[in-house]
């Protein structure tokens, strides 16, 4: 049966569709193209000949055009368009009319450079100039080092390495940087956020050094579809950026089905999984013969997935059906990439791995499984199975997760209206200061250079006073440590990391005298050999403890402290130990019936307000500044799965976090609603979860980029208050956003908390419900008090818990308190 | 601006690593986690510091302008009398330059002692980045009766790029000394030049004096540093030196406070750096010339692999010679003196070598085996050739089991002991 078929036997089976929220139809549409253009160099037009080119796509001509007039570009076209010809072009061009020049290829990812590299070197081979081009990574061997930093006109290599080997030692690079016409940023989507803050920074250092060396490159980008590809462009790069976003590629009609899970457990909003739904969807199209890729969020879910395909499917198929994920050896990887381009393959469950643009030729149907994060990313996923003709198909699988449920019912928006903004905030603070350093090791500053921000003077100033720079007589900054200040800083983790959660099942409980951390090491290979590794397990399959999930630090607090209950794909796991330092949590699968919620006592002293708003005298203030959050947990509830009734609790000992970070709060005068003190706290609570998760949607950024706490009485005021603030420290623009675009975010939290199936309010919307407080169940064993002047949550909780709750529900509630009045519907001054 | 970076950064400090494993149940207080103490500001407020002239003065620094611009120079000189351990820097206008040269992979070069400069910096780290820079260079050179050091040091930035243009002026057209120079301190050089975008200095050759050292002392010595050498070899000892790794804390920490008994030890460590650098050349020179005997085993073998390398089979027999004569001769001397006569077709000796070696190390195969193949090819004695076989086997068996490889090596000897045997049978004349 071929997928044309399939489609339509789906539409025909109810018990399918009753799950489809959506399904939309893309008409097929024809190839724009144009000739190439005149004055290309014939060398290039006879190579693109060789390759059967006899014409460009609209955007190609213009992205030549565009460069040729000393413009930058980027080119923001969907996925199997021909992007890479839009850069691949105007460098081979500009090489071959002067051997001299040379270009600089970044892609956030290796396999991706090297995937170029083969593609580039289809058209070389057919030049007569010579063109060099080499990737420059981590696995380049030392000898070729010295021969691509002479000879290569084209160097493709990533932002981490740009930053840590090639900037540093930019005097052995000199053929390089005297030379470069263009600078060349694949996938820039994927430069967002903390990482594209550091990457901005980066490109930044690029251009001293090229400045000091009399070179301006251009800059040529390409990404997938985002809201701000002109803004993200200019911020990276500094400089304006000409923005081509008309595809002239043909497409074939492609069908996007949004499939939710059914409910199993309509209390808790609980649905079958999503990975076993992939199972039997993925199942069927391998029986049917039909190319498919499935996405999923963690390597052992992709692992799981594969394994189950395999089992299902026929014997003769077993062997095309693999798995793709980080931490496969590079020659395994490019194997399963030649497989599925020559369609030896034809089922592969991966990671977003291979979201990026790594040759996979195209396949008919993508699963993704769970939102991946960005609107970006799912139509990323999408354009994997999407072909120049004929027919695709691409899968949405819902998760649990209240963003996964907001994509399955509004996919009408999610293709319809723009996509996510990509931003970046390389003000940062920390992350400015880093680079500042690592700029300041590179060349000297002089005394009114500029570096990003009109302040760098003073920055340098305060270097100084840490002896870490030094003022020359010429009034020039030069680095004064014995140290490398790129070492310090990884362009892709946060400055506190994560805490990784270790599932230690099957192996020996510390219960008999080993602690999991001892197990675990004994487990890493060579920490004892095998024959002691064997007796150690007494001849058992020797269990590996397996990371299956990580959290940053602060969530940590609440969620993987000692004794406590973590849900993993609706397991529940309990925590045996938190290795703090070391930042692993070591959890054992249990048989539970309750989960547990711990009590934070988060203080947050405002520093500074930078902003201020109201939409009405008497409704809401919104506000925005700069904060000191000190959190230190308390308490934990252990609170009955059915009922939601308190049975038992325990103390949790961690030691107490301190954030300095941006924040946006919001303050509702204490009439704006006819609320006893138990509604208010639980109408917070659940406005806080949902605006969480919505600002992370609108953002385009990761649950745990964002974090909230609320005040029945704040101290400052006195007035019940929401605080939403970033978690990088310094902050990264999100609360900002948050604070300018309050409106869209509220608006979009309101309807996460309506689109949800449950009936009184759920984990998925409004977050655990909290026993004690308006819409949870009454407590039994009521919790101490927390320590601390703070616990204004916990006390306000217990302040009514004699008294007998209003009726109201805890969706009911967060969603008066949303929509009160001043807050929404307004439109944006 | 500045609190809030400073307050930013010691929360980040703060974050993360705070308090131990946390265990389950109740009990095990992690200890609460403690502020980072902020450091006490060590710059004494208010205390004008000493001008920079008035500070270098101490040492003899002058302003200079050599032609590259005006940079801080001090000039030190020893008459060439003076001892350094177990040579005076005379002898460097004696000895026999062209063989250092030819050891150095510089044969043909004109050797001349008048150009020879050596090289060496002190910098502010280890690593090789754009920001790690030499701030002290020193230039030693024979001038006259006299060794002349120049120290150069950079007290301000703003005074590199003419303290660059000044050695490219001086080192052009020389003959540079160094002691692993060729890895580190040129290509530094090179780096800071590139940087200020100036030209390398021209037509320079190099003699970097590590790999010589290494191939002649590696054996005997824990290490091939410099100041192992110089203790071990040249029989100098030095008093209070300063270790080199901690020249770049004592440099800021001199800019900062400009008090000169902090970069004392500095200029010192990096003007006797230079001094070991020109007794260290006359040692590995006379080596090579013979003015001066080899004393160890691994000394004879070295100038025995180089006079070979070189064709000069004679002086090589008797380096040779005398590596296995000396009193801590390793199977390996005797080895290579074996090898290099049969390379010689020099049959005599080599067979001599090798049934010393046989009758000296019970437990040794390789020398069995080569006389093995000496009787079967050479001589076509193939009774005696059997014989040596047969005996190589046995040694050879009593290693299976204990040594790596050895099965291999036994198979590979039944079968030349079946082969002589077979060739022995049927070139014996029938009973």
């Amino acid at each position: 049966m071929n997928l044309q078929s399939l489609l339509e036997e789906w539409r025909r089976t109810e018990s399918f569709m009753a799950h489809v929220t959506h399904w939309v139809v893309e008409p097929a549409s024809a190839a724009r193209l144009r000739s190439i253009p005149g004055w290309i160099h014939p060398d290039v037009r006879k190579g693109l000949h060789a390759r059967g080119i006899d014409a460009l796509y609209q955007h190609q001509t213009e992205a030549l055009e565009y460069t040729r007039r000393g413009r930058n570009v980027i080119v923001v076209t969907p996925t199997a368009s021909g992007k890479t010809l839009c850069y691949n072009l105007p460098v081979l061009h500009e090489i071959c009319r002067d051997p001299a020049s040379r270009a600089l290829y970044l892609f956030p990812t290796k396999a991706l450079g090297q995937d170029q590299v083969a593609e580039l070197a289809l058209i070389v081979q057919h030049l007569e100039t010579t063109v060099h081009t080499y990737t420059y990574d981590g696995d380049t061997p030392a000898p070729m080092r010295r021969h691509i930093r002479e000879a290569g006109h084209v160097v493709v290599t990533n932002p981490d390495m740009l930053h840590a080997a090639i900037l540093p030692h930019h005097t052995k690079w000199l053929r390089l940087f005297e030379n470069l016409r263009y600078v060349v940023l694949d996938e820039a989507h994927v430069y967002r956020g903390v990482f594209g803050s550091h990457v901005a920074n980066v490109i930044r250092r690029l251009l001293r050094v090229c400045r000091h060396y009399g070179s301006r490159p251009q800059f040529i980008l390409c990404s997938a579809t985002i809201a701000n590809p002109a803004e993200l462009a200019r911020e990276l790069t500094g400089s304006e950026v000409e923005v081509i976003d008309k595809s002239g590629a043909p497409r074939g009609e492609r069908h996007f089905v949004f499939y939710n899970p059914p409910l199993v457990r309509k209390d808790l909003g609980v649905r079958r999984s999503a990975l076993s739904e992939a199972r039997r969807i993925g199942g069927r199209l391998i029986r049917e013969g039909i190319s498919t890729i499935a996405f999923l969020p963690t390597r052992t879910q992709v692992e799981l997935l594969s394994a189950y395909w395999k089992q299902d499917a026929p014997e003769r198929l077993r062997q095309r059906v693999a798995g793709y994920r980080g931490g496969y050896l590079p020659g395994e990887r490019r194997a399963l990439e030649r497989g599925l381009r020559n369609g030896d393959i034809l089922a592969v469950a991966s990671t977003n791995a291979l979201e990026l643009g790594i040759d996979i030729g195209s396949l008919e149907v993508s699963l993704s499984v769970g939102y991946p994060g960005s609107v970006a990313s799912l139509r990323q996923q999408s354009g994997r199975a999407g072909r120049r003709h004929g027919l695709s198909a691409a899968v949405f699988i819902a998760g649990p997760s209240a963003l996964d449920q907001y994509v399955v019912h509004h996919a009408d928006r999610v293709l319809a209206t723009s996509p996510e903004a990509a931003r970046i905030y390389p003000e940062n603070l920390l992350i400015l200061m880093d680079h500042l350093k690592c700029a300041a090791y590179e060349l000297p500053f002089a005394a009114d250079e500029q570096f990003g921000v009109e302040t760098t003077a003073e920055l340098l100033a305060y270097l100084a006073e840490q002896r870490v720079v030094h003022q020359g007589h010429d009034g020039r900054f030069h680095w004064m440590a014995d140290s490398l200040p790129s070492h310090g800083v990884s362009l892709r983790s946060a400055a506190r990391d994560n805490v990784v959660i270790i599932n230690v099942e099957g192996v020996p409980s510390p219960a008999r005298g080993l602690s999991a951390a001892d197990v675990l090491a004994s487990a890493e290979p060579g920490a004892l050999d095998e024959a002691e590794r064997r007796a150690f397990f007494a001849g058992s399959r020797l269990p590996r403890p397996q990371v299956i999930g990580e959290m940053d630090r602060f969530s940590a607090l609440t969620m993987l402290h000692p004794q406590a209950i973590y849900m993993h794909q609706s397991r529940l796991y309990q925590v045996e130990e938190l290795d703090w330092e070391n930042g692993k949590a070591f959890v054992r699968p249990v048989a539970a019936d309750y989960y547990t919620d711990a009590e934070l006592a988060v203080t947050l002293r405002v520093l500074d307000v930078f902003g201020e708003r109201a939409q009405a005298p008497e409704g809401p203030v919104h506000r925005f500044g700069e904060v000191m959050v000190t959190a230190t947990p308390t308490v934990y509830k252990k609170i009955k799965l059915d009922t939601h009734e308190n049975v038992g609790w325990g103390k949790i000992h961690l030691p107490e976090m301190e954030l300095h970070t941006m924040g946006y709060w919001c303050a509702w005068p204490r009439d704006a609603l006819p609320f006893a003190r138990s509604e208010w706290e639980s109408a917070l609570r659940g406005a806080a979860w949902a605006l969480r998760h919505a600002a992370a949607l609108h953002c385009m950024c990761a649950t745990g980029d964002i974090q909230v706490a609320v005040e029945i009485r704040d101290v400052l005021s006195g007035l019940p208050t929401l605080y939403l603030y970033d978690t990088y420290p310094g902050g990264v623009g999100l609360a900002d956003r948050v604070y300018r675009q309050a409106e869209q975010v509220f608006a979009a939290a309101v309807q996460m908390i309506r689109d949800c199936g449950c009936e009184a309010g759920c984990p998925a919307c409004v977050g655990p419900a909290l026993p004690g407080a308006a819409g949870g169940g009454p407590p039994l064993a009521a919790p101490p008090l927390a320590e601390g002047a703070s616990a204004e949550v916990a006390a306000g909780g217990l302040a009514d818990a004699g008294r007998q709750t209003p009726a109201a529900t805890a969706k009911e509630l967060a969603l008066r308190l949303l929509e009160a009045r001043g807050v929404l519907p307004c439109p944006v001054p | 601006m500045r609190e809030r970076i400073a307050a930013l950064e010691s929360s980040v400090r703060q974050g993360g690593a705070t308090g131990g494993a946390v265990r389950g149940g109740e009990g095990g207080f992690p200890s609460p986690p403690g502020r980072l103490q902020q450091a006490p500001d060590a710059q004494l407020a208010g205390a004008a510091p000493a001008p920079w002239p008035q500070v270098l003065a101490v040492f003899g620094f002058e302003r200079v302008d050599q032609g590259g611009g005006p940079v801080w120079c001090r000039t030190l000189r020893y008459d060439v009398l003076t001892r350094y351990g177990r040579h005076r820097f005379a002898d460097l206008q004696r000895c026999e330059l062209a063989e250092l040269f030819r050891a150095a992979g510089l044969a043909g070069i004109r050797a001349d002692w008048r150009k020879l400069r050596f090289f060496d910096t002190e910098t502010t780290g280890l690593g090789s980045g754009a920001g790690t820079f030499p701030f002290l260079y020193a230039l030693g050179q024979m001038a006259g009766d006299e060794l002349v050091i120049d120290q150069y040091l950079l007290v301000d930035h703003a005074d590199e790029s003419a303290l660059l243009h000044t050695l490219q002026r001086r080192l052009g057209g020389s003959l540079v000394v160094s002691f692993n120079g060729k890895a580190f301190d040129w290509p530094m050089l090179l780096s800071r030049c590139a940087m200020h975008r100036i030209a390398d200095p021209p037509d320079v050759f190099h003699v970097d004096l590590l790999p010589p050292s290494r191939r002649l002392w590696r054996q005997r010595l824990a290490s091939v540093a410099l100041a192992e050498l110089e203790r071990a070899v040249l029989g100098m000892e030095r008093s209070g030196d300063l270790p080199g790794r901690e020249a770049p804390a004592r440099y800021f920490a001199f800019l900062d406070e400009r008090n000169p008994d902090l970069i004392r030890a500095v200029l010192e460590h990096n003007a006797a750096d230079v001094c070991a650098l020109v007794a260290l050349a006359v040692r590995i020179a006379d080596l090579l010339s013979g003015r001066r005997e080899a004393q160890a085993a691994s000394e004879h073998l070295a100038l025995a692999r180089w006079y070979d390398e070189w064709g000069q089979h004679d002086l090589a027999a008797r380096a040779f010679a005398a590596a296995a004569a000396a009193p801590d001769a390793t199977w390996s001397a005797n080895w290579l003196r074996g090898l290099h006569h049969k390379r010689r077709g020099q049959w005599a000796e080599a067979v001599q070598v090798w049934r010393e070696m046989a009758d000296r190390h019970p437990w040794t195969v390789a020398p069995l085996v080569e006389l093995a193949k000496w009787a079967e090819h050479h001589e076509r004695r193939h009774d005696e050739a059997e014989a040596y076989a047969m005996e190589a086997l046995r040694r050879a068996q009593l290693a299976l089991g204990r040594v790596a490889g050895a099965a291999d090596v036994v198979a590979e000897l039944r079968r030349r002991v079946e082969r002589v045997r077979r060739k022995r049978l049927r070139q014996a004349p029938p009973n």
